[in-house]
């Protein structure tokens, strides 16, 4: 019998239809993963069965059928549901920075709900040994921020897994963690898979993850299933033509010889940079250089916290250095005393559009903005201008009108690249540009960032955790760790060679289907 | 205490005494610039009289040196007779009006915050219903309606009309306490009760939330234990200056209800041209409000540890 069995789900939202006739079965020790792009309705669904839906989206969710174990009906049952939840069915929400309390201790968390007979704070120490964060009895006392995006995720399923659960739902568990700790958290939950007889439902877009950690596979898209089955046959033999567009979506390595580099057009030398202030001072960038050169795509890749951001701005002249030399085009580059015309040729394209977009301009507005500041355009000649860019970005002109919020993500960070375009910038900084985007999306967006690079000759700086996309568009690699950069080779060198072992630990973690 | 937080607190006292430099010479400067003085309004005195008088208050030195002088003896705690009240100090006049003023205040505060509480999360509880609308709508009444409306409306009906409740007085009468401080209480109360209202609906739209919901916590115990401690920080800042406000602002209640407090001497005094009691009450209040504000800092810094570590 099915630990969890549910027929024909359906999930109205302010009147519209969200999730359709969807089905899942879950068998104890197994993993089942449902994969599919943003607002596909994976994530709802799993809130809708478990009633966790926010009130007032006036949801109303049905099913022939949505049995846990045989015996309490999620749907018709409410009462019996809400004493499932914590103890017999454990959630890992989405969003590891913000799915704490930040103004709980972690240990307080974690054993707020425990009905076990061990005192709570050793069951909480032991729960965080287990889940893999060392010396836990010493940080029971600590609060959420005080750990990385990593911890926090292996908190929350601590978290999840104090009750003994028999059903463990993990939405995204490993978006934003870098391949290191993806590949020790997808382990952990194998080990618990098989130690604990524990069910697992997995959540997520990353095809690798899937492949890597599921048992089956369920494909979401528009609210439908439209594939399923174990993942060496699925991807192997895609039943729907949406699932062979996901692995075709799927970044694949550059093929081909790079085009030789021109001059550099930036160049550091022996670069320090500093931040935090009084006791928190601490050098995040230590002794890096680094050159880009004109229609070159330099990728740069290590964990979270490696500096690769501070130095990407360090080179922007967006943050004073404390030692070595920073050159643009053979002039030397001082924070703080840039030209207007060094200002215009250093751009920036951040993580999420959505938070680096101004939620009250227009489309039109937003790419105006810096050629007014820059060139000085009359208004006619600015429309025009501004159609222009639209046109670059490949952003239909309909758009323009609208606010952010009105555009999906990747229509998003097209504006955002057209913002950071719209100065005619000679370098840019992407940093993280695609990581918050879907497979398709993501795609689209290398693409368009590789033929702009052509096209103007810009020399771009691409940032990522994300090893796989970084292959499929950079020339030369980077690789920092803790505020070095450890190795740098041409793209196909470093994945067919690494030379140093933080470079190979990195590559060794990465997961491929 | 962490060193950190006390640098916070001595470099937060540092600033507060520089400012209330700057509010006592402002306050000098206007009353000095203000026409007549304080004993213009009397009888007319011979000559002899009037320089007399203003030897013996330092009427007759230039204002600089009498604004140092001044500050001289503020330091040491002094802040002169009054010139109204013969015979009487400014700091004795304040000693003697403060009990009513800060009893008052105190129950005003403590209504406040615990209607404003309590009504602002019921509403939040239940976003759009009756439950949330009507008291909200109340809410917004409380704001708009000055004391000087609300007091006399409450007087009309509890005191006269209905005679339930005296209608004026300080401890005298058996429930005389009740309007002055309902009436105070209000505006604070409806203002509070807004802000956790929307603290409320911006925390419960947190991830953290569903996280706790899927522990099987229950409504109550969501809002209780995990929402309302965020929903406060904007309550908590909002404080600071409330607390300042109830006492500083009681003149018109204390007015109203005729109680013995110092928001009475304050207006006498402008009107007087009192120049001592007006220094001197308008630096006891700038005290009030900075060190309010201060304690609403650290009262926020105790419930958001993630302040505690910017320190």
């Amino acid at each position: 019998m099915s630990l969890l069995a549910v027929d024909n789900l359906t999930v109205r939202l302010a009147d519209r239809e969200v999730v359709r006739g969807l089905s899942l079965r879950v068998e104890s020790g197994q993993t089942l993963a449902i994969i599919g792009e943003s607002g596909s309705g994976k994530s709802v669904s799993l809130l809708a069965l478990l009633g966790l839906l926010d009130a007032s989206a006036a949801a109303v969710v049905s099913a022939e059928r949505a049995d846990y174990n045989g015996s309490v009906a999620l749907l018709g049952q409410p009462q019996a549901r809400r004493r499932l939840l914590g103890t017999q069915i454990g959630l890992v929400s989405q969003e590891p920075m913000s799915a704490l309390n930040p103004f709980q201790t972690i240990g307080a968390q974690i054993s707020e709900h425990y009905r076990g007979p061990l005192p709570a704070r050793q069951r909480a120490a032991d729960l965080l040994e287990e889940v893999g964060i060392r010396a836990a009895s010493s940080r029971l006392d600590d609060y959420p921020h005080q750990f990385s995006g990593g911890m926090r995720q292996r908190v929350l399923i601590a978290m999840a897994l104090v009750n003994d659960p028999q059903l463990l739902i993990c939405d995204e568990p490993t978006t934003a963690l870098d391949v290191t700790v993806q590949a020790q958290l997808l382990a952990l939950l194998k080990r618990l898979a098989s130690d604990r007889k524990l069910a697992v439902i997995l959540v997520s877009h990353d095809l690798a993850v899937v492949a890597a950690a599921a048992d089956h596979v369920v494909v979401m898209r528009h609210g439908e299933q439209v594939d399923g089955g174990p993942p060496a046959q699925l991807f192997r033999q895609p039943g729907h033509p949406y699932t062979a567009q996901l692995l075709a979506a799927l970044p694949q390595p550059r093929s081909g010889h790079p085009p030789a580099a021109g001059r550099a057009l930036i160049a550091a030398e022996q670069l320090q940079v500093m931040r935090g202030s009084g006791r928190q001072r601490k050098l995040v960038v230590d002794r890096a250089s680094l050159t880009v050169g004109r229609g070159e795509i330099v990728g740069l890749v290590g964990e979270s916290g490696s500096g690769k951001s501070t130095l990407g701005r360090a080179l922007l002249g967006l943050l004073p250095t404390s030692a070595g030399s920073l050159q643009f085009d053979g002039q030397p580059l001082l924070a703080g005393q840039l030209t207007g015309a060094q200002r215009a040729a250093l751009q920036l394209v951040f993580q999420d559009p959505l938070a680096s977009l101004n939620p009250r301009q227009t489309v039109a507005a937003t790419l105006a903005e810096p050629i007014r500041l820059h060139g000085g355009w009359r208004a006619a000649a600015l429309a025009a201008q501004v159609a222009a860019l639209a046109d670059q970005v490949e952003l239909p002109t309909a758009l323009l009108t609208r606010l952010p919020s009105q555009l999906s993500g990747g229509q998003r960070q097209r504006v955002a690249i057209g913002r950071a375009l719209a100065c005619r910038p000679q370098f840019l900084v992407a940093d993280e540009a695609v990581s918050a985007l879907d497979l398709s999306i993501q795609a689209e967006i290398l693409q368009l960032l590789q033929r702009l690079v052509s096209d103007h000759q810009l020399a771009l700086l691409f940032i990522s955790h994300d090893l796989a996309v970084v292959r499929s568009i950079a020339d030369r690699v980077a690789v920092m760790e803790a505020g070095r950069i450890v190795e740098q080779n041409s793209a196909e060198q470093l994945w067919q060679a690494p030379q140093h072992p933080y470079t190979k630990r990195l590559l060794a973690a990465t997961l491929s289907i | 205490m962490s060193w950190a937080l006390l640098q916070l607190i001595a470099r937060r006292l540092a600033t507060a005494a520089v400012l209330l430099v700057v509010v006592a010479a402002g306050t000098f400067a206007l009353i000095h610039a203000a026409p007549g003085g304080p004993f213009s309004a009397d009888r007319a005195v011979s000559a002899e009289v009037e320089t007399a008088l203003a030897a013996q208050y330092r009427l007759d030195q230039p204002p600089l040196l009498q604004f140092a002088s001044y500050l001289g003896n503020a330091l040491r705690g002094e802040f002169g007779p009054s010139f109204k009240y013969p015979g009487r100090e400014v700091s004795e006049l304040i000693a003697a009006g403060l009990p009513a003023t800060l009893e008052l205040a105190l129950y005003a505060l403590l209504l406040a915050l615990v209607v404003g509480i309590s009504v602002g999360a019921l509403a939040a509880s239940r976003p759009g219903t009756l439950r949330d609308r009507l008291p909200m709508g109340a809410a917004l009444v409380g704001i708009c309606l000055p004391a000087f409306v609300l007091g006399p409306l409450l007087v009309l009906v509890f005191g006269v009309y209905n005679e339930w409740l005296p209608v004026s007085g300080w401890g005298e009468l058996a429930g005389d306490k009740l309007l002055p401080t309902v009436t105070l209480a209000a505006g604070y109360a409806a203002y509070i009760a807004r802000l956790t209202r929307a603290g409320l609906r911006e925390q419960l739209r947190q991830p953290y939330i569903v996280t706790a919901r899927a522990k099987g916590l229950g409504g109550a115990a969501v809002i209780l234990k995990h929402a309302l401690r965020g929903a406060l920080l904007p309550v908590v800042a909002y404080l600071g200056p409330a607390c300042a406000g109830l006492i500083a602002g009681s003149f018109v209640v204390e007015t109203i209800f005729q109680i013995p407090g110092i928001g009475r001497f304050y207006i006498q005094a402008a009107f007087n041209r009192d120049y001592t009691l007006i220094l001197g009450l308008t630096l006891f209040f700038a005290t009030l409000i900075t060190l309010f504000n201060l304690l609403a800092d650290l009262l926020a810094l105790w419930l958001d540890p993630r302040q505690r570590e910017a320190l």
